[in-house]
């Protein structure tokens, strides 16, 4: 019964997003691309979950409708280029709609376990957490000489948040992370075939649900504070740090040390959280 | 012609009042009160499981069943299964999702008489429930355990009742049919008059 279970979870959480993601990075075109991922992760989000409702009952299914806003950011941005040290429309855009996921979701929070200022600070942490995230992946020589790297980078934080939701002991939420997963392993595995690059301005999808759901498996699910950070910090570190070392000189060698760093922090952050988890003594 | 108005005014109030004074004001007494459940598991066993925090009142007016009513409220955070994993599970967004919809509540309002074998006096409590953020009607047969003053001169009175609910209908439908749909509820439950 419980193989059927995980059949189940690997059909609402992987084919069922991965088909039409497949189609929309086959047939859309590229300034469609962003929005088309994000009516994808609808379909897989609704697939898993349910309908999400409007307003939802459950306020970890705005996110649906997050990402319809992030993918349609996505789509009219013109592009993602900036002047140098100062942020562009896209990075305040992006940030805007980050704190309106994680002030949506934390609802329930503010209601029926926050005071106001309290409320305030940790949403406040949570979105300099998220930034954190956000410029990782915006910024680094090694984005600009290799930009798969970013999608690498998203893809094992997306793992990572998704295993981690799942330990702390959210099978749904960890199925709902695993449908973004499957978006940018589709468009990797559709980049490599057709060598060609992964597509553009689609971060804000990725990294506005990414951010969120960790938002949501820290408050819903207790998973640990730490681990969020560290999977926050993943993109920073690990295209920074090869750069720090001269590493960006070869660009080859440079993906493969950003790749093991990637890794080992997710590998940390799974760890914290088997921790700080009661013991796996049962199963339900 | 004031001092007549005056007058009728109290009369009024003292036959509209009645009622509402003979009715008594109860609390549940949480020591002496008990949530329990059971829940099918993988077809092939019960977890059982219990609510360890709750509270709740209650009316009662043994003359009109207009002066009766039950409300009790649980903290869905508070599931207890003996063990802890299971437990973080179960109040996790999978099943009561209890930081998103942190209270059970159960409000009955009406009382029917109705005679269940072995119990003196027994009643069809009609309500809602609230559960997982959906609320639905609820009639729970209250058979009546005993009645009268304990040994500090309090006034008590125990039921309890024995029903069943489909979760599914309450939203609750991750991991059917690993954990069952259908919840058979146990509650004991002692309200002391105020």
């Amino acid at each position: 019964m419980e193989i059927e279970l995980l059949e189940q979870a690997a059909i609402y959480a992987v084919l069922i997003p991965g088909i039409p993601a497949a189609l929309a990075l086959l047939l859309a075109p590229v300034r469609v691309q962003p929005f088309a991922l994000a009516l994808a992760y609808f379909i897989g989000d609704t697939a898993v979950r349910g309908w999400p409702g409007l307003p939802p009952a459950d306020s970890t299914q705005w996110l649906p409708w997050i990402a319809l806003l992030a993918g349609l950011l996505g789509s009219v941005s013109r592009s993602d280029r900036k002047q140098q040290g100062q942020p562009s429309f896209l990075d305040l855009a992006t940030l805007s709609l980050m704190a309106l996921a994680l002030a949506l979701i934390l609802i329930p929070a503010f209601r029926f376990a926050w005071e106001p200022l309290e409320g305030a600070g940790l949403l406040g942490l949570l979105l300099l957490g998220s930034s954190i995230f956000w410029f990782g992946i915006r910024n680094g020589k090694l984005v600009e000489e290799m930009p798969a790297i970013r999608t690498v980078l998203l893809l094992t934080t997306g793992i990572g948040v998704s295993i981690l939701t799942g330990i702390a002991g959210s099978v749904v939420l960890a199925q709902a992370v695993a449908v973004v997963a499957t978006l940018l392993a589709a468009d990797l595995a559709i980049a490599w075939v057709g060598r060609k690059a992964p597509t553009t301005n689609t971060q804000p999808l990725y990294a506005v649900l990414l951010a969120a759901f960790f938002a949501a498996a820290w408050y819903f699910a207790e998973a640990p504070a730490t681990a969020g950070l560290i999977l926050a910090s993943v993109p920073w570190l690990a295209i920074h740090i090869p750069g720090k070392f001269g590493l960006h000189r070869s660009t080859k060698t440079a993906q493969i040390v950003a790749l093991v760093i990637a890794l080992a922090l997710t590998a940390t952050a799974c760890y914290l959280t088997i921790s700080a988890s009661p013991p796996l003594d049962m199963e339900f | 012609m004031r001092i007549f108005n005056v007058s009728a005014l109290l009369a009024l109030l003292m036959i509209s009042s009645s009622p509402i004074l003979a009715a008594d004001s109860y609390k549940v007494d949480s020591v002496h009160t008990f949530i329990n459940f059971k829940v099918l598991r993988s077809g092939f066993s019960y977890v059982v499981g219990r609510f360890n925090s709750f509270s709740g009142s209650a009316t009662w007016d043994d003359a009109d069943p207009a002066g009766r009513s039950l409300e009790i409220t649980i903290d869905a955070g508070s599931v207890d299964t003996g063990n802890e994993r299971r437990d973080q599970h179960l109040t996790s967004p999978d099943f009561f999702n209890a930081k998103q919809f942190p209270q059970i509540i159960f409000k009955a309002s009406q009382f029917k008489e109705t005679s269940v074998e072995g119990f003196d006096a027994a009643w069809e409590a009609a309500g809602e429930l609230t559960l997982h953020g959906v609320t639905k009607p609820l009639t729970v047969v209250l058979k009546q355990v005993g009645k009268g003053e304990d040994r500090r001169g309090n006034f008590n009175i125990g039921v309890q009742a024995e029903f069943t609910i489909k979760r599914s209908e309450f939203g609750m439908t991750n991991m059917i049919p690993m954990g069952g749909d259908e919840v058979t509820c146990y509650v004991d439950v002692l309200v002391q008059r105020q």
